[in-house]
């Protein structure tokens, strides 16, 4: 029997979407079953937030209070103007009050990194995703985005239905130069449950039937991009039944756009197999110019724990904890030093990434010195984290973030070094 | 008609009774059936028309009837049934006649006396016939006892005969006695095609009972004339065509000329054939072969070079070989020899061998910018990663100011840029095309350029050995065939489907008549849908379209978030701000001035609503004793709900924003009579300058600034909108007066500086008049110094006026505005290097930078439909298939429905049962239909303005979740106008008992756009009738088989992709 183009992808997929259905008459989540398709692989899905508006998280974390760091002004509310002490990895660190009220289990696998992105301006957003050129395509000439090299490098051992990102939020995501389309988890809720693509095989059959002899002529006479199109477009009306297929059962608990919402959107698409990487923007205060009290940078700091607890019991719920990592990182940080109106500006010289999930160590990399204006990162030792025989530098400190995830999401270190030639993995953290 | 049949049979008869008509003979009728031709159908000639055979066979006609001689006839009837059964012919009693024997024989044969001529009383024929009055036999015959004696009647009959007889006067049979007889004979049997029976009317008289000899010659009874030959398998009559050329050859470009030439057969033989063209055949040669020069080194020569064995030799001397290369037709062979290294240098020591080292070096700074995140402040160039010979040999520089040097020439390293920008020698007899680096240096330092040198040769050896080459050199687009070409210009510019008419028009032998084409665009330009796509572009290509943060509005007018229901003035009058350039912008574009005051021109279309606004935040900061007063927040929500009217938000019309000098003696927001009756062309002063896009309020609210920003993000979004163009470190154009520089950040010495010294003096024109918090107006003009450095123009500014001027004077606008629309078209950023570019570019400038004339030029330029690949070798991003995004699908998908409404007559409200659906822009028969499915609507991406972003940011792909949407609309989309609701109509009238087969040419030529032209019309019908018919199959109502008809066509590749 000849197989033509559409049952070779159908059949490449059923794979996983066969464990869609099987999941439904067992009451099991997909990812249940997926585990068994991923169990030759350690790879780690990555949940990434970053924002272009710049995040003030840089500013209560540990390595921000303390008699050294007198130059950091916090909110006058006293969870965050008197430091709170916890355990950290073993080691008691000092920081808002609001980090001790993650989950013990998130705190066990949580890491701070101290570092600098030297980015300033929120249109260089893009260019911090791309580690300022510094991380490579796949294919070597030219840059690629963080979330994107994760998810080209990750999806094949991850059996995911797509190789790119999938955007949860606003911000511009580029997977090798084409824009991903930004989801809004109501919207894809309510499309990938109205069974719209979930229809009869037989009309389905039907339909690619009169789309392959529509077509039959210009798949080999037209352009390399023609052809290419037709072959992507097949492909698309493949994966987009999938994904409802897969989706649409695991996002019932979804009401709206909220930050909640889009936590459960990312946990859903990385149990049903959809993608290495949801990306989404968490907010710990944002764009906060004109914050005068910092009591929105509180009131955000807050929630965002209430979400991480969120997340982390919700991929616990799918029983995908150990195979996640969660990383945020901004384009920027923000001022340590309040400014005029009371708020923060950019800072191109201090940012926090955090970390927590599988693989990694609980801890804190880098810290801070008060510097010229207002704090900065300074350089710090891969292994320890600590200032004392740095070999991590201020210039290299983005790129070693970055490897030290794509590390922690099990990419081979070759590969690792390939795609971000500079840096070093931060054995600190993972 | 039956009565004139009658009235001739009537005459005939009489004739014949009259004895006018000759009677042919028995015999000779019988011949002529012997001699009939036979014209039965050959083989070759069944199945055609035979009515050319018939008319050729002549017809003999058949002789008339012959009556029987009167007497003799009775006489032998009676004699033949009476007599001869006994007196047979043989018998005994024989007479020696028998019933076929004519009257000669009667008289000559039968036995002496019998009959006697004239007399019965002799003739003892009579003698025993009862009725023989002297019969005097004792019996009468018939003898036999079963016979019936002879009537009266047959004995008068054989008396009347016998009296009738005279001795010499005897008959001839039924002739009588000198009586004559008539035929006619041919004087052939059979006579050729064309000739005609030659026949002759002949007779001869009956003599005492024998003929005389028949007159005349001829001797054939009958005639028939030869059918015509025919020409072999030709048949006599029809025609044989055949083609013929001009020439045997043609040389390229030259087409082959050919005639269609016909001959006739006529009778076996041809006629000549038409027309005067006698080659049978062409062939289109490649034109001669003139040889390509290998630039200054013709073809055939040769040239050589110095090679050196090593790039270094460490004290000792460098090996060296003279080595030779041809050229041929246009490419040199290889050169002779192995030495590899264009240059050797003797060093006492090895320290060049230790790049990275001299890259880092303090003094030379290189890495600072060029390291391995270099995207910021290194140009995107990476010298330390690993493979740089892959970024940097035969590589050209990426900064526009630079375009076309190669980053290291392998051909002329000498030439290359890397070595240029950073020895002073080398620098100084070069275009200077970026600063001189390490910045603010006379080069690299000391020695260093012969390292430099040396990891040039290095580089170039690295990469003649890893075979690596220039990619994008290589990367030629495939041309698309005229039709691709046609539908996807079509749908860029207007959405409308191709038609017929189109193609006809525009495509000529498969290929695309650029003319025909322009003329179309043109047209297609001004059409109400056209228009609405430019208008939309335009609102993205100039910032406009920015996710606006509520918190921008707020800071000027007090309020951000509003809502129609409860501020509807308010809502009414942001909503005039964000359409006041976008429609002074389009008003440009239509009414032919100038694009370049989109930028410069005070002179805007707004309504009084606007001009309130305007008013207000010129007035908006009172300082009070050196402090902000921050007015009530509600202030100018309160103002406009209560003073402003319906007509304030649609009396659109031109006022300029005069320059006032300062904020006061101006009319006030509160004015609002003055400012209703202000008419078209009308001044209208402002303390701020409202001076083209930038300093709109709609641009203004998009990218808002702080004290930490000071104008940075508004300077460059502007820079970036008018001159598609950012600050770049290597601008090497000289900065100005440093007054306002951010020293903090980007001293001097600092890497930041490159783009600083640029930047800071620009945006320092806004610091003069807008408060960066705020954006409100400063009580007065603050005197900075500022200036314009960018991109090789250096001027000191004076005014917002200056700045306007230097940006739509500047050099890369006309450039810029090219690109922009060729990415819009392409989804990828264009070549500005090729002939066709600049051409069009050129065009751009010479009409007086009419936006329309520039764009018409794009869409209609092969960069665009990319048909024509021998003219376009040069055209690297053509043809770009891409998915339709929301801009592209959604204005495609209103238009070709809306038409088949029209033309059927149908109306929204006949067709939904939820107007409010389609209706989401309250925008009456414009309807919206991507709002159908609102979800949907949002999974469909759409071009954007990424901040900082030069390039318009493009999904390309399909992608999974944009099918998602695409999937979920086009489902609501068929349902709507597939709906089986019979109290609504149905678009396609399924009501009415039709079939999906009734409406596929509409569905393929008002839908997805595939005219009955077009080379897969057919192969859609066949295609979606076979779906169909397999719907039907399954169990499928008619309303189930067009909804998936409908479903289908709305997700095919055609309509959800551009370029196909």
């Amino acid at each position: 029997m000849k197989v033509n183009r559409r049952e070779l992808i159908r059949q490449a997929l059923l794979l996983h979407g066969g464990l869609r259905l099987k999941s439904l008459l067992i009451g099991v989540p997909a990812s249940f079953l997926s585990h068994r398709v991923m169990a030759n692989t350690n790879a780690k899905f990555l949940i990434w937030s970053s924002s272009s508006r710049g995040d003030p998280i840089n500013c209560n974390v540990p390595g921000t209070y303390g008699p050294d760091k007198s130059f950091i002004q916090h909110s006058d509310d006293p969870d965050f103007s008197t430091p709170h002490s916890f355990m950290l990895g073993g080691q008691t660190v000092e920081a808002a009050k609001c980090w001790s009220n993650l989950s013990q289990d998130i705190l066990d696998n949580f890491h701070f990194i101290h570092h600098r992105t030297g980015a300033n301006g929120h249109g260089e957003y893009l260019d911090v995703l791309k580690l300022l050129g510094g991380l490579k395509s796949s294919a070597g000439n030219g840059s690629e985005m963080v979330p994107s090299c994760v998810a080209q490098e990750n999806s094949s051992s991850l059996s995911t239905i797509v190789d790119t990102p999938v955007v949860l939020d606003r911000d511009l995501v580029t997977s090798e130069g084409n824009v991903m389309p930004p989801l809004r988890p109501s919207v894809l809720k309510s499309l990938v449950g109205s069974g719209s693509l979930l229809e009869e095989q037989n009309i389905v059959d039907i339909r690619n039937q009169a789309l392959d002899k529509l077509y039959r002529d210009l798949k080999t006479s037209g352009t390399k991009q023609q052809r290419a199109f037709l072959d992507n477009h097949a492909l698309s009306l493949t994966q987009a039944k999938q994904i409802s297929s897969n989706l649409s059962p695991l996002m019932t608990d979804i009401a709206g756009n909220s930050q909640e919402d889009t936590l459960v959107c990312a946990a859903a698409m990385i149990a049903a197999g959809v993608t290495a990487v949801p990306v989404l923007r968490l907010s710990c205060g944002g764009d906060n110019h004109a914050d005068a009290t910092l009591s929105g940078e509180v009131n955000a700091h807050n929630n965002f724990i209430t979400r991480l607890n969120l997340l982390q019991a919700k991929l616990k719920e799918f029983n995908i904890a150990d195979k996640t990592v969660f990383a945020l990182s901004n384009v920027f940080g923000r001022t340590l030093k309040r400014n005029s109106r009371g708020g923060r500006d950019h800072n191109s010289r201090h940012c926090v990434t955090i970390l927590f999930g599988a693989n990694i160590k609980p801890g804190v990399s880098g810290d801070i010195i008060k510097g010229r204006r207002n704090g900065e990162a300074i350089p710090f030792n891969s292994m320890t984290g600590k200032a004392e025989n740095p070999d991590i530098t201020n210039a290299d400190s983005l790129t070693s973030t970055a490897k030290t995830i794509l590390k922690a999401c099990d990419i081979d270190e070759d590969r690792i070094n390939k795609r971000i030639p500079s840096g070093k993995i931060i054995k600190n953290v993972v | 008609m039956i009565k004139n049949l009658l009235n001739i049979l009537t005459i005939i008869l009489s004739l014949l009774i009259i004895g006018c008509i000759p009677a042919p003979v028995t015999e000779d009728a019988e011949d002529e059936k012997k001699e009939e031709i036979n014209f039965e159908d050959t083989e070759q000639d069944r199945g055609r028309d035979n009515s050319q055979d018939n008319r050729n066979r002549r017809e003999i006609p058949p002789p008339p009837p012959i009556p029987q001689g009167t007497l003799f006839k009775n006489a032998q009837n009676v004699l033949n049934s009476r007599c001869l059964n006994c007196h047979s012919k043989s018998g005994s009693l024989g007479w020696g006649v028998d019933k076929n024997s004519n009257e000669s024989d009667w008289i000559s044969k039968t036995p002496t006396a019998l009959i006697i001529e004239g007399n019965i009383n002799a003739s003892k024929l009579t003698h025993r016939l009862i009725h023989f009055p002297q019969s005097s036999a004792k019996t009468n015959m018939p003898l036999s006892a079963n016979a019936s004696t002879f009537s009266k009647q047959e004995y008068l009959s054989i008396a009347n005969w016998v009296s009738s007889l005279k001795a010499g006067n005897r008959n001839c049979g039924n002739t009588a006695h000198s009586q004559t007889q008539r035929r006619i004979r041919y004087k052939s049997m059979i006579v050729p095609y064309g000739s005609t029976c030659e026949s002759e009317n002949q007779t001869r008289t009956c003599i005492n009972g024998s003929f005389t000899a028949f007159s005349g010659n001829f001797q054939y009874s009958s005639c028939s004339i030869q059918p015509a030959i025919n020409c072999g398998n030709i048949q006599h009559g029809q025609n044989q065509t055949r083609r013929r050329y001009r020439n045997a050859s043609v040389v390229a470009p030259a087409r082959c000329q050919s005639e269609v030439q016909t001959r006739s057969c006529n009778n076996g033989t041809f006629s000549q054939y038409s027309g005067s063209f006698s080659f049978n055949s062409c062939t289109v040669t490649a034109a001669p072969v003139v040889y390509s020069d290998c630039g200054a080194i013709k073809h055939g020569q040769s040239e050589t070079r110095v090679r050196y064995k090593t790039p270094t030799a460490v004290g000792g001397n460098c090996q060296q070989e003279t080595q030779t290369r041809m050229c041929n037709d246009g490419s040199f062979t290889s050169f002779s020899g192995s030495f590899e290294y264009s240059t050797c240098m003797m060093t006492a020591d090895s320290r060049c061998d230790d790049m990275k080292t001299i890259l880092a070096d303090s003094k030379n700074r290189c890495t600072n910018c060029h390291n391995t995140t270099p995207d910021i402040i290194g140009g995107g160039l990476d010298l330390l990663s690993p493979d740089a010979h892959n970024r940097l040999v035969d590589i050209e520089s990426a900064n526009p100011n630079c375009a076309g040097e190669k980053l290291i020439d392998s051909n002329n390293p000498d030439n290359s840029l890397l070595l240029k920008l950073v020895d002073k020698t080398r620098y100084d007899s070069s275009s200077k095309c970026l600063q001189m680096m390490p910045f603010g240096s006379q080069g690299v330092h000391g020695d260093d350029v012969k390292c430099f040198e040396k990891w040039t040769n290095d580089l170039i050896a690295e990469h003649t050995r890893s075979g690596d080459r220039n990619i994008a050199s290589e990367d030629k687009a495939e041309p698309i065939d005229a039709y691709a070409g046609v539908v996807k210009v079509k749908n860029l510019v207007y959405g409308a489907p191709v038609t017929n008419t189109d193609l006809s028009t525009i495509v000529n032998g498969g290929r695309i008549r650029q003319s025909q084409l322009k003329a179309k665009v043109s047209t297609w330009f001004d059409q109400a849908n056209s228009q609405k796509k430019i208008s939309l572009l335009m609102r993205k290509l100039f910032s406009l379209d920015y996710i606006v943060a509520e918190s921008n509005r707020q800071s000027v007018f007090g309020r951000g978030t509003v809502r129609f229901n409860n501020e509807p003035n308010l809502f009414r009058t942001y909503g005039n701000i964000n359409q006041a350039m976008e429609r002074t912008i389009m008003d440009i574009i239509n009414n032919n001035r100038s694009f370049k005051e989109t930028v410069s021109s005070r002179r805007k279309l707004v309504t009084t609503a606007t001009l309130v606004a305007y008013a207000f935040a010129d007035h908006a900061n009172e300082y009070r004793g050196g402090n902000i007063r921050i007015r009530s927040r509600d202030e100018f929500k309160n103002f406009v709900e209560a003073n402003l009217q319906e007509s304030d938000f649609n009396d659109w019309r031109y006022i300029t924003f005069t320059q006032a000098s300062t904020r006061d003696g101006n009319i006030r927001y509160s004015e609002v009579d003055k400012i209703r009756s202000l008419k078209n062309g009308d001044n209208f002063a402002l303390f701020l300058p409202r001076v083209g896009f930038f300093n709109d309020l709609a641009f203004q609210f998009a990218w808002p600034t702080n004290n930490d920003n000071v104008f940075r993000v508004t300077t460059n979004q502007a820079l970036i909108s008018a001159l598609g163009s950012t600050f770049t470190a290597g601008d090497a154009t000289p900065h100005g007066d440093l007054e306002q520089l951010s020293t903090d950040h980007a001293g001097p010495t600092t890497t930041c500086f490159a783009c600083h010294r640029l930047m800071d003096p620009m945006r320092a024109t806004f610091d003069r008049y807008y408060d960066p918090n705020t954006m409100r107006s400063k009580p007065q003009i603050k005197q900075l110094k500022s200036h314009f450095s960018f991109r090789g123009v250096n001027l000191t500014l004076n005014d917002m006026d200056d700045l306007a001027n230097a940006m739509a004077d500047h050099d890369l606008f006309a450039t810029s505005w090219v690109g922009k629309v060729c990415q819009y078209a392409n989804s990828t950023k264009c070549d500005e290097n090729t002939p066709e570019f600049k051409r069009i570019v050129q065009v751009f400038k010479s009409s007086n930078y009419n936006f329309k004339t520039m764009f018409v030029e794009m869409m209609s330029s092969p960069i665009v439909y990319g048909s024509n690949s021998a003219e376009d070798k040069d055209i690297k991003s053509a043809a770009v298939t891409t998915i339709s995004r929301k801009e592209h699908f959604c204005s495609a998908i209103n238009l070709r429905i809306r038409r088949i409404m029209q033309r059927d007559g149908l109306t929204r409200a006949d067709i939904t049962a939820n107007n409010a659906r389609w209706d989401n822009q309250r925008a009456g028969d414009n309807f919206d239909i991507c709002a159908i499915n609102s979800g949907a609507n949002l999974l469909f991406t759409e071009d954007l303005i990424a901040r900082g972003a030069t390039e318009l940011s493009q999904t390309t792909n399909p992608d999974p979740f944009l099918t998602v949407g695409y999937g979920n609309f086009c489902r609501s989309f068929s349902n709507e106008f597939g709906n089986n609701n019979r109290r609504r109509k149905n678009l396609f009238d399924i009501h009415s008992g039709t079939t999906v087969e009734d409406h596929l040419p509409t569905i393929l030529n008002y839908f997805l756009g595939l005219p009955n032209n077009h080379p897969r019309y057919s192969i859609a019908v066949n295609a979606l009738t076979e779906m169909a018919q397999s719907l039907r199959a399954q169990g499928k109502n008619e309303y189930d088989v067009f909804r998936e008809i409908m479903y289908t066509s709305c997700m095919t590749p055609d309509m959800v992709g551009i370029g196909l």
